[in-house]
């Protein structure tokens, strides 16, 4: 009896496996993504899944979960399994170059989203996320807002949760924010910490600043994560004097903001834009089209409760 | 599939009606019991050729072997530590910092401002220096289990902080890259068909077998673990014993490093993260008991390369990366049941 | 006994090794690494200095005024997009009255009967706009996309410094009432937003004109 059942399980399983080998598809390409433990990633790698999908491309999501010895051996696997496209969100701009390079050397064109990689001539196209530019305008609003609301201080002081520190939009989003904050004297930075673009770790992080500095007026976080974290941690603290400031357009970020919560702004990233023309741009490569941009900056957009209405959560309305 | 085949086990064992008849099929599952995870490793192969055409090309078992090099140098200290009764969480924060050591000598080299010069080092200075870091920070493991008689299970998990802080100090967060193509050949390149990465395993399985085997000190590592008291009574100095098996594994998870940091270009300050899960998880897969005294290298090798198939095959035949996790760890746990189940019936 | 001789040969082996693949270099013969702010200064800027009168750029006037009627208009006839973006890029060129100073910008009106000036000169830059507006320089250029940013932040340092600030200080205190400026400056505005007046204007040119319209 146990023998008759197990020929059925290994028939069925044969079966399956069979049917998907031979499944009609346009070709198997590969979605690499940093990581899925965030949403706004995860919407990344949703909306490039689809759109491959829709074109009649096999799709496979890889998750590098930030670790660039993953990323490298799913581009082992990627090569190895003869994938058409790699549609690839790098782990880290310095380290992930020796992929793209391998996949290159093996033929398999390679399509960046939302960060770039600091070399040229190796990826077809980066389609990147100015996030300098979204630190920028992030800090122009801060200074906009905060002078406004403490506009009898003589100094205002503030924190900062920086994201993963060796991903390059940290720094990117970081530099731009300085670039105009420091610019104005009334600002000090009192603490500057590290809360992994993760929303559990911004908790954390921003409790302990709230016990070292209480005197912050406002945190500017490197991502909506930890924005998030941070807004629990003041309203935990019953803080109603201090204002948070975020990155991505993130989905309970907006309805934050819509609500009126002490989240004020955060930058729209455009992950679904940004995923659809890379499956859009791999699909033309994969039928002989070989003229690309090899930079194309997707700029971001400020989201205050000021313009809340014309934006949804990962794009406009 | 596994579970199915454990149960057709379970099935013949309670079969047994006659003490003659309890002998013969107790000695047909010993011999089965001793290849067990041999079948399992058998089984997976099949299960994944049949689902995917991928996955029996040279490319492809070559990328299997390469990736595994690393978790095999790894599980072979891991071995070697858990034949003492004892356990190393911090090869993973060693192979961090080897790797990292060897990164920032090779592209930065050491900075001695007071005398107004730079130590330059080539691929091979750099690399004998991590060895050497790895080598001795097995040693600070061994010293405080050894000397101060701390638990090793307490104590690597110690080193595996602090370790994983001094990567920290030492980046200072970032990653460092560009080491350059000698460097990088340790990683990816090819040797008469073969990968570097399979190379420097391959010599380093062989050397470690025949050294557990065939030489004094591998009979005092089956003692010590096996019954410690016993083997010091007997004249073995268990101390030393231990604290050499931790100074191997400490080097082997330099080793591991180097393979890594070349194949990367970089290295990453989560590099290693984890990873010591992998060896433990291949090590005991491949019969090594966590209580000490049973184990073999040749175990290990089967044991590391059931996790790389597993690894691979389920990436291949397009599981969902979430189903993956849960995937790994069922059949991680149901590979150590069909071992004691097996074991149980010698 | 034997163990001691192996161990030790091993050690004199890999203190050996180590020396033969190290090298003793003195500090100030390591090359300096890439200098954004000196790059922006000694060649980005003089090239765009000399680039200055073959820049695509569109009346201010005429801009303001299809911008009334119909900004999308405008934006398609006049406007630059850089990448995949809502945002619009204009080079505008074009003469106004100073209605005040500050220390910070000049409030200019370009055309008499509109309600308000239209145009804020100001010193504080951020951004990218010059470079994407101008594309002087090209995140192409650069191997890494940091570099390109610094360099840009370098460029807008550059002309708060050398454009806008001589101008306001030398304007300070003065009786601005009546004096015609002519410029030549960036702006960028979002696509689908209403034009909101007035319109921060990054100066690559000024000049104070005497008379009036």
């Amino acid at each position: 009896m146990r023998r008759l059942i197990v020929l059925v399980v290994v028939a069925a399983l044969l079966l399956v496996g069979v049917t998907a080998v031979y499944a009609e598809t346009k070709g198997k390409v590969a979605v690499v993504i940093s990581t899925l433990n965030n949403p706004w990633f995860v919407v990344l790698a949703d909306a490039a899944k689809q759109r491959a999908e829709e074109l009649g491309y096999e799709v496979t999501v890889f998750d590098s979960q930030n670790d660039t010895a993953k990323e490298s051996a799913h581009f082992d696997t990627i090569i190895a399994a003869g994938f058409d496209a790699i549609l690839f969100n790098p782990t880290d701009a310095d380290g992930s170059i020796a992929n793209v390079r391998r996949a290159k050397e093996a033929g398999i064109p390679v399509f960046c989203i939302d960060r770039g990689i600091n070399a040229r001539g190796l990826a077809v196209a980066q389609i990147y996320s100015d996030n300098y530019y979204g630190g920028v305008l992030m800090g122009e609003y801060f200074v906009k807002f905060m002078k406004e609301k403490f506009k009898d201080m003589k100094t205002i002081p503030y924190a900062e949760l920086l994201g993963i520190l060796s991903a390059q939009p940290t720094w990117d989003r970081s530099n731009g924010f300085h670039s105009v904050v420091d610019n104005y004297k009334e600002f000090v930075m009192v603490a500057q910490q590290c809360a992994e673009f993760d929303r559990d770790t911004g908790f954390k992080v921003t409790e302990q600043i709230l016990q070292a500095h209480p005197e912050i007026k406002a945190i500017w976080c490197g991502n909506d994560a930890m924005a998030l974290g941070a807004l629990k941690a003041v309203e935990a603290a019953g803080r109603k004097d201090i204002y948070i400031f975020g990155f991505d357009g993130a989905e309970d970020v907006i309805y934050a903001i819509q609500e009126g919560k002490q989240i004020v702004a955060t930058i729209m990233q455009f992950p679904k834009l940004m995923s659809r023309l890379a499956a859009e741009w791999a699909d033309q490569y994969l039928r002989g089209e070989r003229q690309f941009p090899e930079i194309v900056p997707v700029t971001v957009e400020l989201v205050t409760s000021e313009n809340i209405e014309k934006y949804a959560p990962y794009g406009r309305k | 599939m596994r579970m199915l085949k454990n149960n057709q086990k379970v099935d013949n064992q309670t079969q047994m009606a006659s003490p003659a008849e309890a002998r013969k099929k107790a000695f047909d599952l010993r011999s089965i019991s001793r290849y067990q995870s041999l079948i399992i490793l058998g089984g997976l192969f099949v299960v994944f050729a049949t689902l995917s055409n991928r996955f029996v090309t040279p490319g492809n078992l070559w990328t299997i072997l390469r990736q595994s090099s690393v978790n095999l140098c790894l599980a072979i200290g891991m071995t070697y530590v858990i034949l003492t009764g004892g356990i190393d969480l911090s090869v993973g924060s060693i192979l961090g910092f080897s790797g990292a050591v060897a990164a920032k000598l090779l592209k930065y080299g050491l900075s001695l401002t007071a005398f107004g010069v730079v130590l330059q080092f080539g691929v091979m200075g750099a690399s004998i220096i991590a060895l050497i870091v790895g080598l001795a920070t097995g040693l600070l493991n061994g010293l405080i289990i050894t000397v101060f008689s701390v638990p090793p299970f307490v104590a690597t998990l110690g080193t595996m902080t602090a370790v994983r802080g001094f990567i920290m100090l030492w980046t200072k967060g970032y990653p460092i890259t560009k080491l350059g193509e000698t460097f990088d050949f340790i990683g990816s390149g090819w040797i008469l068909g073969v990968p570097t990465p399979v190379w420097i395993a391959g010599v380093i399985t062989v050397v470690a077998s025949v050294f557990l085997r065939f030489t004094r000190f591998g009979r005092y590592v089956y003692a010590v673990g096996g019954n410690e008291r016993a083997a010091v009574l007997s004249g073995v100095n268990a101390k030393r014993t231990k604290l050499i098996t931790y100074m191997i594994s400490g080097f082997l998870a330099a080793v591991a490093g180097l393979i890594v940091t070349a194949r990367l270009d970089s290295a990453q300050p989560n590099a290693g993260l984890m990873y010591e899960l992998d060896a433990i998880a291949a090590a005991v897969i491949g019969g090594a008991s966590l209580s000490g005294g049973k184990g073999t290298i040749e175990g290990t090798i089967i044991g590391t390369l059931i996790i790389g198939v597993l690894n691979n095959g389920l990436v291949l035949t397009g599981v969902s990366p979430f189903w993956q996790q849960v995937a790994k760890g069922f059949i991680i746990i149901a590979a150590v049941i069909a071992e004691r189940i097996g074991k149980g019936r010698e | 006994m034997r163990k001691r001789i192996i161990l030790t040969s091993l050690v004199v082996l890999a203190a050996f090794l180590i020396y033969r693949s190290c090298k003793v270099v003195p500090l100030s013969s390591i090359k300096a690494s890439f200098d954004p702010k000196a790059y922006a200064q000694t060649v980005v800027w003089p090239k765009l200095q000399s680039q200055l009168a073959d820049l695509k750029k569109a009346d201010a006037y005429e801009v303001l005024e299809i911008f009334d009627i119909n900004p999308e208009e405008a934006h398609e006839k006049f406007a630059k997009t850089v990448g995949v973006s809502n945002y619009r890029y204009y080079i505008v060129e074009g003469s106004g009255q100073i209605v005040s100073v500050d220390e910070d910008g000049i409030l200019v009106q370009v055309r008499p009967d509109s309600e308000r000036p239209e145009f804020y000169i100001t010193s504080r830059v951020f951004g990218n706009t010059i470079v994407m507006a101008t594309g002087i320089i090209k995140m192409e250029d650069f191997d890494r996309i940091m570099d390109f940013n610094l360099v840009s932040t370098a460029l807008n340092q550059i002309v708060r410094d050398e454009v806008a600030l001589p101008l306001i200080s030398s304007l300070k205190g003065a009786n601005v009432q009546g004096m015609v400026i002519k410029f030549l400056g960036l702006f960028n505005v979002l696509k689908d937003d209403p034009i909101k007046y007035p319109i921060n204007l990054i100066p690559l040119r000024l000049e104070l004109s005497q008379g009036g319209y």
